[in-house]
Formats: structure tokens, sequence, C-alpha cells
């Protein structure tokens, strides 16, 4: 979009950005973050952001390129929208540019600066979620503890929902605002 | 859409700013230590504010565990924070998400840390600041009048400041000023 192309404002407030944000501790081998969709919303991811811990053992080496594997789920229906888990490096877009997740803090002599390159994934997963989403991350790093997933998308309400102003089929009468 | 090889003609473009043009609002803090912070920005009634992009920076300091009260630069992004739209309130990120997820460039390095020059015992010379740039899409309509709130927490034991700015398309019409809410 130009700034010169006319702003329809009837369908840019239509439109809700949403993020969600989930942190994982990668203490067993398979680990799931579940995103909750609000009442009334599906869901559209546009692109996942993630970041994981920088500290080894004894403050080791940071790792830019984790051993792990993702795949996106509808959480009730288990139904996959992955033929199946991907890399990680090619799932998420590294977002922790020059910072780190150590939660109990740098050890001394030492500072975190994330060597992740920076890049920018678009995901744009198009078929909305209504359900819960969950991520399934397979694979572990010796040492390394927590994973950030922020998943950067758009709210878009459920238009057939009475909820919105629609018809209403248990009543049969439209909502005075429709 | 605008491209390099289409006539461009002044009378149209101008015509075009006097119902929009590209603004970027701007919202800038200190949080204090171990502390939470509202950091607002006025969409004023100039109309109703497009948001396109997001883009910010942060500092990431820490008070030195071994020489107090010296400030060093640890690297680790101890700001979180939450968007709401101040009309209605309504909340736009699920929780207090880190600043370093959301925010392009992201860390900044901040001359006030002891390591920002040399190593000190504690802390290893803080690194530069990201210099790539990727604006994160955030695409919402912020009606005239209203405000754009940022709650933010930070658990360092010091304070750490932030920037943010928010590009967009700002939309004069009369028309749309008569209320977008409840159209």
């Amino acid at each position: 979009m130009s700034v010169f192309d006319p702003v329809d404002l009837r369908v840019v407030q239509a439109t809700q950005p949403y993020f969600v944000w989930g942190r994982l501790a990668l203490n067993v081998p398979r680990v799931y973050a579940m995103y909750q969709v609000p009442y009334g919303y599906n869901y559209l991811i546009r692109q996942v952001i993630s970041r994981w811990d920088m500290v080894g053992f004894g403050g080791g080496p940071t790792v830019t390129d984790p051993p792990l594997a993702a795949e996106v789920f509808n959480a009730a229906s288990s139904r996959a929208r992955q033929v199946g888990p991907v890399p990680f490096s090619l799932f998420s877009s590294p977002g922790g540019e020059n910072t780190a997740v150590p939660l109990g803090g740098a050890p001394l002599g030492v500072s975190f600066f994330a060597t992740s390159r920076t890049s920018a994934r678009l995901v744009n997963i198009a078929f909305p979620f209504g359900d819960t989403i969950r991520v399934e991350v397979t694979g572990q790093i010796p040492g390394y503890t927590v994973l950030d997933i922020m998943l950067q998308g758009y709210l878009i309400a459920q238009g057939n929902l009475a909820l919105w102003g629609a018809e209403s089929p248990a009543v049969g009468v439209k909502n005075a605002d429709s | 859409m605008i491209r390099v090889f289409n006539k461009l003609s002044a009378e149209k473009l101008f015509a075009a700013q006097r119902s929009q043009y590209s603004e970027t609002l701007n919202m800038a803090g200190v949080v204090p230590a171990n502390a939470g912070f509202l950091a607002r920005t006025d969409v004023s009634n100039l109309g109703h504010f497009l948001c396109l992009k997001i883009t910010g920076s942060f500092s990431t300091l820490r008070i030195d565990p071994l020489a107090p009260p010296a400030i060093i630069d640890d690297g680790i992004d101890h700001l979180r924070g939450q968007l709401i739209d101040g009309a209605g309130q309504r909340k736009l990120f699920n929780d207090f998400i880190p600043l370093s997820l959301f925010l392009s460039p992201g860390r900044r390095r901040d001359v006030t840390a002891t390591n920002a020059v040399l190593p000190t015992a504690t802390a290893a010379l803080a690194g530069l600041g990201n210099s790539l740039f990727y604006p994160v899409e955030f695409e919402y309509l912020f009606a005239a009048n209203s405000q754009i709130l940022l709650e933010l927490r930070n658990d360092s034991d010091t304070l750490n400041r932030f920037d943010i700015a928010f590009h967009g398309v700002r939309i004069l019409s009369g028309v749309s000023v008569a209320g977008v809410r409840g159209v």
C-alpha cells in the first residue's frame, strides 16, 4: 500500500493485530506451546518469531541454529497444518536481536549478546485457526532451557456469529445493528 | 500504488495529501527498576491513525553485582510490554511480551553502562546494538482523540530506557473523524 492509496475505513477497522507469546522449558525432547484464540475470532498467523536461552553449561557457547523442529496443529482436532515438523531455523525468524534470555542473569565476566541471524520470514499460514493453536517442538539443546515463541498475526471476527450482529438462526430476527 | 515508472502528478499528490499523509508517532520513556510504567502517545484530534509498522529500541541495563551502584549492560532483555488501544482498552497482545520479540532494531548499547567502553570484572564489553532493521507489521486503526498505551514492566534492578515508533497514515477526512467507532 502506498500512502497515496485512499484508505477505506470500513476495511481497515475490521482487522486487529494480535501478538501471542509463550515460553517453553526445553526439559524434555517434545514440548508443546498452546495459544488460545479469543471466542468469536479466527487467528491468521503472519510470522513466527522466537529466541532461545543463550547460556550453555558454564556460560558456554551460544547457539545460532538450534537442532529443533516445529509443527503447528489445531489443538482440539489435532489437525496438522504442515506435512511434518520442519527445522526450527526454517519455521521461525530469530527475533532476539542482540538480546538473550538467561533467567538467572548473566554469570560473572560474561555478557550475552545474541549471535542469531537477524532475518524475517513470513510464514503466512493462510488457513485461519478457530481453535487453540498448538505448536509442538521436538529436539533438545543440552544445557539450553528456555524457548520463547511469539506468533505475529491478526484476529478475524467470525462474522456468522450473532455476537457480531449477524442473523441469529435461533431467534430468526436480525440484530438491530446489522 | 505509486511506482517510479508512473507519471507523477504534483496536483494529484497534493490533492491526496489533503486527506491523508504519512506520519510517525513516537513513544519513549524510562521504566524504573523493578517496577511498572504506563507509556502513552496521543493520536490527537487531527484524524484517525492507521498504524502499519512498529520499530523500536531499548536498553538492557542492570546493577553490577560486584561493584554496585555501577551499571552494566548484560544484553538480557529486562523489559516486557502489553500494547493497548486506549479507546475501549482493547489489548493487542495476549501477555506482557519481551520487547526484543516485537521491536527492531531492538537492543541498543547504552552509554551509561560501565562496560560500554571497557570490559569489567563482572561483564564483557557490551556489544554494539543491532544494525539491521526489520519493521514489524502491525496494521491497526487507532481512532482520533484516543491514546496508544504501552504498559511496561522492568525486572532489572536499575532503570531501562525505550523508544518506539509507530509508522502509518494519518487520515484527515472530516467524515472519518465523525466516528469510526460504532459506524
